[in-house]
């Protein structure tokens, strides 16, 4: 008998890998996008939940901080880092990305959430790393469920589940 | 360049926290605030009695706040843009069960009957009453504080907590929310509730000088 592993959530700016098996959650999460790294061959998948897609000066963080897992390329690099550190290889390490919604778009002029994902594919375009499958957008939050032994990402919404 | 902190503000704002002080203050503004929506809710309701006590005031940071309000479930946000003189969002924010007991209420059905908020009648049902909280409390903080402060018309979800949540914190790049828990209670059913003030950087810092300024009688 295999005993269920335990699921781990991953905060705002969080970046979390595992090889062993492990399920890494965020929970509802609304214009924030959650990155899955994943080597098949190595079995080394993380998570990576993004909050801005870049560093701008406000009330917790300013212009030129340090390396900053809330912004999207930081926190790009910083799970490729811990994916390599953890065993897995550059050449095999395929990405899929979920999130980036527009809560409520009659009020927000800008959608932070449609920047997040495009910030975080140009991340991934920049370090070589091939997105192979996404659920983003519209107007609804998600709940992502990542299986980190199989690559198999959960996302669940309202409107059902879908697996990426 | 020097990390842009709460020190920086240049008030008396510890790590974030707020001073008893300014937590009475808040308190007062959210007696003063339920004081405006109690008489508007009533007419809605059709002269029922309605109370509501707000037994908590906190600032907290976003993954704090949806620790408190349970970011995985499921609830109805009412979302308002807020224009004048202090910038940024407000959210009201009923949890799954209340919002639907506040359908069944406001439309006279018998409580437990909707099971699910699809359609436009609930929806705006729940939006109206967001609006007389949302305008109850600007009326509240212009009172209070001296300045204007007016809601844009409402915009709608229902969803998990976090996602509704993240949604206006994202706009106005704080990672401070000042919540306001509420209680409200309509003859026999009571009702779970938040209002959330999601303050730009500029506006959080006119809102505490102006509390702060309050305090101190000045």
């Amino acid at each position: 008998m295999v005993s269920k592993p335990k699921e781990r959530d991953v905060g705002i700016g969080e970046v979390r890998v595992s090889h062993n098996p492990e399920v890494l959650r965020i929970v509802g999460l609304g214009s924030c996008v959650a990155v899955a790294l994943y080597d098949p061959i190595a079995r080394v998948g993380g998570l990576a939940h993004v909050m801005l897609p870049r560093r701008r000066v406000s009330i917790f963080c300013d212009a030129n901080g340090g390396v900053d897992g809330r912004f999207a390329e930081d926190a790009v690099r910083l799970l490729l880092d811990e994916m390599l550190k953890a065993g897995a290889e550059k050449g095999r390490v395929v990405a899929k990305v979920a999130g980036g919604a527009c809560m409520f778009p009659e009020t927000m002029t800008v959608s932070i959430g449609e920047e997040n994902v495009r910030a975080v594919k140009e991340a991934l375009r920049n370090m070589g790393v091939r997105l192979i499958a996404e659920d983003t957008g519209g107007n609804h939050g998600r709940t992502v469920i990542l299986d980190t032994c199989t690559g198999k990402m959960t996302v669940k919404t309202m409107h059902g589940d879908k697996i990426l | 360049m020097a990390k842009l902190g709460f020190k920086e503000l240049g008030i008396a704002f510890n790590a974030g926290v707020l001073s008893p002080f300014q937590k009475d203050a808040l308190r007062e503004l959210a007696n003063i605030g339920s004081g405006h929506a109690v008489t508007s809710l009533s007419e809605m309701l059709g002269g029922k009695l309605v109370h509501i006590n707000v037994p908590r005031v906190e600032l907290l940071r976003l993954e704090d706040a949806k620790k408190t309000m349970r970011g995985d479930k499921i609830a109805a946000g009412i979302f308002f843009k807020l224009r004048g003189e202090i910038s940024g969002y407000m959210q009201i924010l009923f949890p799954e069960r209340s919002a639907l007991t506040l359908v069944d209420v406001l439309m006279g059905k018998a409580v437990g009957e909707t099971q699910n908020i699809n359609s436009e009648l609930e929806r705006s049902a729940l939006n109206e009453v967001g609006n007389i909280l949302a305008s109850a409390f600007c009326d509240a903080l212009s009172e209070f504080l001296g300045v204007s402060v007016v809601p844009s018309p409402p915009s709608f979800a229902f969803d998990f907590v976090g996602a509704i949540v993240e949604s206006a914190i994202l706009a106005v790049a704080t990672d401070r929310i000042i919540l306001f828990e509420c209680d409200f209670s309509e003859e026999e059913n009571d009702i779970h509730g938040y209002i959330l003030l999601f303050p730009s950087l500029d506006g959080l810092r006119k809102m505490l000088a102006l509390l702060e300024a309050k305090i101190n009688g000045v």
